[in-house]
């Protein structure tokens, strides 16, 4: 038995030594730049293509969404000169009795209330430091026609506002926002509602409320209001109970409407502002760097290291343009000779295949200051999954389509020059030999 | 059971679990020169006498000597595993690198007390290295880092089927017939950020061919062996492998090199009741290849040496432990450089290990290490490495 553990142990011992170097395999890798041979040194070439060398056509499509698809509340004052937007609030249904010590109290009264909203992670705001009004709305509106001009716009029964924007009754208070604080209550704004303001809007003698931002040049988006209220029960004078008040119709009224201008690429937006390309993907590429002359090849000939489609930002108007940076989705787009109803397909995916990197789509992301007046810069997008794979497939054709996801999840919109260029970076294969 | 099912048993799961004879990586910088490092397929007892594979005394399963597996008793089976670190230095740059291998396995059956058979697997030609060198190059108006790189992975290793024949008791012959198996991935290209390998270009070769060898063994008294053995290797042919994954690209062109003809001989002499002495040398004709590899420096014929003892003194429970100690120098054959004037490396080792003999005498494990150095031109490469290698011959006695 013993001898069967010593052999046995030492067969172990010998696997073991065997599988150590292979826990850290890696090939002996040397770095001595003298070393690497001279002729093997590949050639990388940048190829540029212009619009009219491979753009089939650009269109942009909207979605039937609005203002109740973004899922915040906008606020603006004069921003770029332009636009302007308030918060309009009908807070629910106040209590007619509140349950106090097992008793019902019908004649309770407000002492105060507390609305609150926050300033979203988003950070979709136009300043560092910012001031939020709130006011009474003296005039009811229909929260699912309101607009700037009018507190009902249905078909054939249109009511105006008596001052646009919403008519203002007392100012009830002024939340002050600062970036810099850090905690919490930092992105929270709060307003103290006055008792008497309370309880006319618990008889309906007040409309609502309304949020607004008085600074020039000014935007921001915020969450939805809360209500809280301060009560003091009839039998208990020196007691004061909360309550918050259930959520009522809420939203934002805007002007003017995001422009669409008919010469650009437009993303995002309320309207889901979405850009289809369809491109051909060049069948010869140069065999060689510019300054030489020489055959074409086929781009399958080739290593492929990134294709990319260059677009230029332009500067957005009417104060719609991007406060943070943003991403945008490219999808494939499937039958789009079917135009606005044409299905979108897969994401478009960065690595080359065999790069060893997950498949993971892509995603390209713009800057707030490229879309500002006077600025003149590009996006990228990266399109080498898609193209490698059509390439493949032997086809040329591709359509992308740029949107923002999830749909009207931005109030702003950013927009690119319908010439976009196409970037190929490419190696030129080199046959590895023995010697 | 047996010790002899036993022992089969064990080592057909120990093999099993490696891919045997293939190099996990390499065990030289010098694998990128020329067709690469030889591999010695030697056992832990032969690396501890200085590598002295030929001559050896009493019948074995050896390599290098087919003649001297006659005399066996009965069938057996060698093994050897090897663990390589070596630690370069080039240009300023400093590798580090290790490689553990099987590079023998052996078996040997007698089939009458003239003739005995012998077949088994060897490692040959280690290729496996990479090459890398940074760069920044201007895309897009940006400043885009690139990594250049060159790697070549895999190797040539030999099958072989081998007779030996007894002509007199003290004098055998051996002749054996080697076929070269294979394959090397080379990939030369240019990786982008993201991109984990280039994505062009690679070339993979699969190596063929036949070799023949022929070994004596000689014993003019007790006290003495003389052994030699020649090998020539024939044509090793690479032949391009069809890659229909990349990009369309020149697939490279067979390549078919002439392996050089191979001389080993050894004395092996008792000088004390428990010592034995052993000496001897090589010589390999890679010099056939200069004009081929001249691009890569060329190729010299090499030579080697080697001098080792044995002490059977030490006796643990009633069980021998033998005792080596052994040295080699020698050339090798491809310049470190891609000029005519760049050095060939000299390599130097002492050896020393020990054996223990198991299950009654049914198997015999060795060990040895070795610390050794490759020196080319002092001013453009030197490497200093050491060595591990273990082994087990199962009943063949």
């Amino acid at each position: 038995m013993r001898r069967k553990l010593r052999i046995t142990a030492l067969f172990m011992v010998g696997g073991g030594l065997a599988i150590a170097p292979g826990c850290a395999d890696r090939l002996p890798t040397f770095t001595d730049p003298e070393g690497f041979p001279e002729n093997l040194i590949p050639t990388s070439i940048e190829y540029v293509l212009e619009a009219e060398d491979f753009l089939r056509s650009a269109a942009v499509y909207e979605l039937p969404t609005n203002k109740d698809d973004f899922p915040g509340l906008v606020v603006a004052n004069d921003f770029d000169g332009v636009l302007n937007a308030h918060v309009v609030a009908d807070l629910g249904t106040f209590p007619d009795t509140i349950v106090y010590d097992n008793a019902v109290d019908s004649t309770f009264s407000y002492t105060s209330g507390l609305v609150s909203a926050t300033i979203p992670d988003t950070l979709n705001v136009s300043s560092p430091q910012l001031s939020f009004y709130l006011w009474e709305l003296v005039e009811s509106f229909e929260a699912d026609s309101v607009t700037w001009e009018r507190r009902i716009d249905r078909p054939g029964n249109p009511v105006n506002w008596t001052q646009p924007g919403g008519t203002r009754g007392t100012l009830i208070g002024v939340a002050r926002w600062d970036r810099t604080t850090a905690n919490a209550v930092g992105d929270s704004l709060f307003w103290t509602v006055p008792a008497l303001v309370m309880e006319r809007l618990a008889n309906d003698q007040a409309a609502g409320l309304l949020v607004t931002l008085e600074g020039d040049n000014e935007r921001a988006d915020i969450s939805r209001l809360a209500l809280q209220a301060s009560i003091r029960p009839t039998a208990r004078q020196d007691t004061t109970v909360t309550r918050p008040i259930a959520s009522g119709e809420q939203t934002f009224i805007y002007t003017p409407e995001a422009p669409r201008p008919a010469d650009v690429l437009r993303v995002g937006g309320l309207r889901s502002d979405r850009s289809v390309l369809r491109i051909n993907l060049p069948t010869v590429l140069p065999g060689c760097a510019p300054q030489l002359t020489c055959p074409t090849v086929h781009p399958t000939q080739v290593s492929i290291n990134r294709i990319d489609l260059e677009l230029e930002t332009v500067p957005v108007t009417g104060g719609y343009r991007p406060l943070t940076p943003g991403l945008i989705a490219m999808r494939q787009v499937l039958q789009p000779e079917l135009g606005s109803k044409a299905p979108l397909g897969f994401y478009i995916n960065t690595p080359l295949n065999g790069t060893g990197l997950p498949n993971v789509a892509s995603f390209p992301n713009y800057f707030e200051d490229q879309f500002t007046a006077g600025a003149a810069d590009r996006v990228s997008l990266v399109i080498s999954g898609a193209a490698a794979a059509a390439y493949a497939a032997e086809e040329t054709e591709l359509a992308i389509a740029l949107l923002v996801e999830p749909e009207a999840s931005r109030f702003d919109v950013a927009w690119f020059s319908q010439r976009p260029k196409l970037r190929i970076i490419y190696t030129l294969p080199q046959t590895p030999e023995l010697p | 059971m047996s010790a002899f099912p036993r022992f089969s048993i064990l080592v057909a799961g120990v093999l099993g679990l490696f891919p045997i004879g293939h190099s996990l990586s390499a065990q030289s910088a010098l694998s990128t020169r020329g067709l690469g490092v030889e591999i010695e397929p030697v056992d832990a007892r032969a690396r501890a006498l200085g590598g002295g594979a030929v001559g050896l005394m009493d019948s074995e399963i050896s390599w290098y000597n087919t003649a001297a597996s006659v005399g066996l008793a009965v069938p057996g089976i060698i093994f050897a595993y090897q663990y390589d670190n070596y630690e370069s230095l080039s240009g300023g740059t400093l590798t580090h690198g290790r490689a553990a291998r099987f590079p023998l396995i052996l078996g040997a059956f007698p089939v009458s007390e003239r003739v005995t058979l012998t077949a088994g697997y060897g490692s040959f030609l280690d290729q496996s290295w990479r090459i890398e060198r940074e760069d920044t190059i201007a895309l897009a108006g940006e400043s885009t880092v690139i990594t250049d790189e060159i790697s070549s992975t895999g190797g040539v290793a030999r099958l072989r089927a081998g007779v030996a024949y007894g002509l007199r008791s003290n004098l055998s012959l051996g002749l054996s017939l080697d076929s070269y198996v294979g394959e090397v991935e080379r990939v030369q290209g240019r990786r982008f950020p993201g991109e984990g390998s280039p994505g062009c270009c690679r070339g993979s070769y699969n190596y063929s061919g036949i070799g023949y060898g022929g070994s004596f063994q000689w014993a003019p008294s007790e006290a003495l062996t003389l052994a030699g053995s020649a090998s020539y290797g024939g044509t090793l042919k690479a032949g391009v492998v069809a890659d229909t994954t990349g990009p369309r690209f020149d697939a490279g062109a067979d390549r078919s090199y002439e392996l050089p003809l191979q001389l080993r001989g050894g004395i092996t002499g008792r000088v004390g009741q428990a010592t034995m002495v052993t000496v001897g040398g090589g010589w390999n004709g890679w010099s056939g290849l200069d004009d081929l590899l001249a691009e890569q420096g060329g190729a010299q014929d090499s030579w080697s040496g080697n001098a080792g003892a044995e002490w059977e003194g030490l006796i643990v429970r009633d069980r021998p432990v033998p005792l080596r100690v052994g040295a080699r120098m020698g050339t090798l054959p491809f310049r470190w450089g891609d000029t005519a004037t760049a050095a060939f490396a000299e390599e130097r080792a002492f050896s020393f290990g020990a054996g223990l003999v198991l299950a009654g005498g049914a198997a015999r494990s060795d060990l040895a290490a070795e610390f050794g150095e490759r020196v080319g031109d002092e001013s453009s490469f030197s490497e200093s490495f050491w060595r591990f290698a273990f082994s087990v011959r199962v009943l063949g006695r």
